[in-house]
């Protein structure tokens, strides 16, 4: 496998960003799921193997369970609309035209040659080639 | 939900049907070693070490066109649909041999490396400013984060947690994820790929999936132009002829407005409820009815006919129609009733 030093730093930046992200959402999630969870959700009491199912999304979307946690309480739409009917039904009109265009693109590749290795600049990043 | 949380609502039948989708995925992986040098799967024979890397990334990609199939099957012939009732473990299990696939490629070619692997997988082969060389492992990796998402929210407490509306929305990303998922073969895989099977698989994917998508929609389409008319008094609809709506089966109408009311023959009493579940929006007018209750196809919720109401403890409930039926002709009024009230309203 060939790596481009190139977008190196990026990469570094993002995935750090990410840990980060993750180490905050642990614990945001680990007091929500120890504290507040009984309160905020009569159906969770009593109830703890579930928690360990829902951890992982709490870790994702540990911004959203602050602001609903510590932000004034919002009107929760209590229905699905028939809207999502209609934009499902649109995203596949639409499938139906980007994946064939996606799949051309491939083939043209594949038919050019396919992958040809990216430039190796390596050096600056301390890995090995 | 509307009782305790379980980590895992599994009944006789989702038993049965996660052991053979668990056998299935079981017999694919291992099947693949033995077919994948004559079929012209793997990049040379060998290579043996990305093998694993191969199938669980075909694996997946098999099952995520599988899982997006079912929906649009279970629409145009109503024998597919047990395939829907236990879709979200279906879900599960393509996430986590999408995992497998990302954890084998950890495996295989950045066991030894220094770089962090998270890091090594988007500088690898991402030759960004080159058109040949479209960068295919970071459209897998935004697609397996999708993936995460969506099995990180199955269960039912993010239903409540996020509200039906919002976490329909979030759960559409499995569109996105298929698309990327299509870039990501379409520009890796298949640009090394020896022989045509992984060609094929992926076109005839595609159409497939396409074209079941696109022919449900067009027949809602039409359904719905040709269906119900406003009768000439109030806003009372005329559904249809109530000798069309077959025994313990419903009529799906939709109104200007969008609405979309089930009518249902049970035994020869017909009522009108809300075709949409409140639990995940399912179709409620494809559920079978047992004992004067008609069943979510999706994930089994019930309602009463005749007030809408989930039997306790649950406390969902779907909107009820007022209806009536002259000279076998059902009609039906767009305002949902008062919670109160009673549904049955048959006047001849």
């Amino acid at each position: 496998m060939l790596l481009d030093s190139s977008i190196f730093p990026w990469a570094t930046v993002i995935v750090a960003t990410a840990s980060a992200y993750v180490v905050v959402g642990c614990v945001v999630a680990a007091s929500y799921l120890l504290f507040l969870i009984d309160e905020t959700d009569p159906a969770s009491r009593h109830s703890y193997a579930f928690r360990a199912l829902i951890g992982p999304g709490l870790i994702l979307f540990w911004p959203f369970l602050l602001y609903r946690w510590l932000g004034s309480p919002s009107r929760i739409e209590e229905r699905a609309s028939a809207r999502h009917v209609q934009f499902h039904r649109a995203i596949w009109f639409l499938l139906a035209v980007i994946v064939p265009a996606i799949l051309i693109c491939g083939f043209l590749q594949r038919s050019s040659g396919g992958l040809v290795p990216p430039v190796q600049k390596l050096s600056s990043a301390g890995a090995q080639p | 939900m509307s009782v305790s949380y379980r980590p895992i609502s599994w009944t006789r039948s989702k038993i049965v049907y996660d052991a053979i989708l668990v056998a299935a995925v079981a017999a694919f992986l291992l099947g693949f070693n033995h077919m994948a040098g004559r079929a012209g799967l793997a990049t040379t024979p060998t290579d043996q070490g990305s093998l694993p890397i191969r199938a669980f990334g075909l694996c997946a990609l098999l099952l995520l066109n599988v899982v997006l199939a079912l929906g649009p099957l279970a629409r145009l012939d109503a024998r597919f649909l047990p395939l829907l009732y236990n879709r979200r473990h279906f879900g599960i299990v393509t996430f986590a041999v999408a995992a497998a696939h990302v954890f084998a490629t950890f495996d295989w070619y950045f066991a030894f490396s220094p770089v962090d692997p998270w890091v090594a997988l988007f500088v690898t082969d991402a030759a960004f400013g080159q058109p040949r060389n479209f960068p295919f492992v970071p459209l897998g990796l935004a697609a397996f984060f999708i993936l995460a998402m969506l099995a990180a929210t199955s269960h039912d407490f993010w239903l409540k947690f996020l509200g039906p509306g919002l976490w329909k929305s979030l759960h559409m990303g499995v569109y996105a994820a298929y698309a990327l998922v299509v870039a990501h073969v379409a520009f890796g895989a298949l640009q090394s790929a020896q022989g045509p099977a992984l060609p094929v698989l992926i076109v005839v994917g595609a159409v497939v999936l396409i074209g079941l998508h696109l022919a449900a929609a067009l027949r809602d389409l039409q359904r719905a132009r040709g269906g119900a008319r406003p009768s000439a008094v109030d806003s009372w609809l005329r559904a249809g002829l109530a000798k069309d709506i077959p025994d313990s089966r419903a009529l799906v109408v939709r109104s200007e407005a969008g609405e979309e009311i089930a009518i249902f023959n049970d035994g020869g009493s017909f009522s009108a409820i809300g075709h949409r579940c409140a639990h995940q929006n399912g179709p409620l007018g494809e559920g079978r009815i047992i004992d004067g209750r008609v069943i979510c196809p999706w994930h089994g919720y019930e309602y009463n006919l005749r007030d809408g109401c989930a039997p306790a403890p649950f406390t969902e409930r779907v909107p009820t129609y007022p209806l009536r039926v002259e000279n076998g002709v059902v009609f039906v009024r767009v305002q949902a009733k008062p919670a109160s009230r009673m549904l049955l309203e048959e006047t001849s």
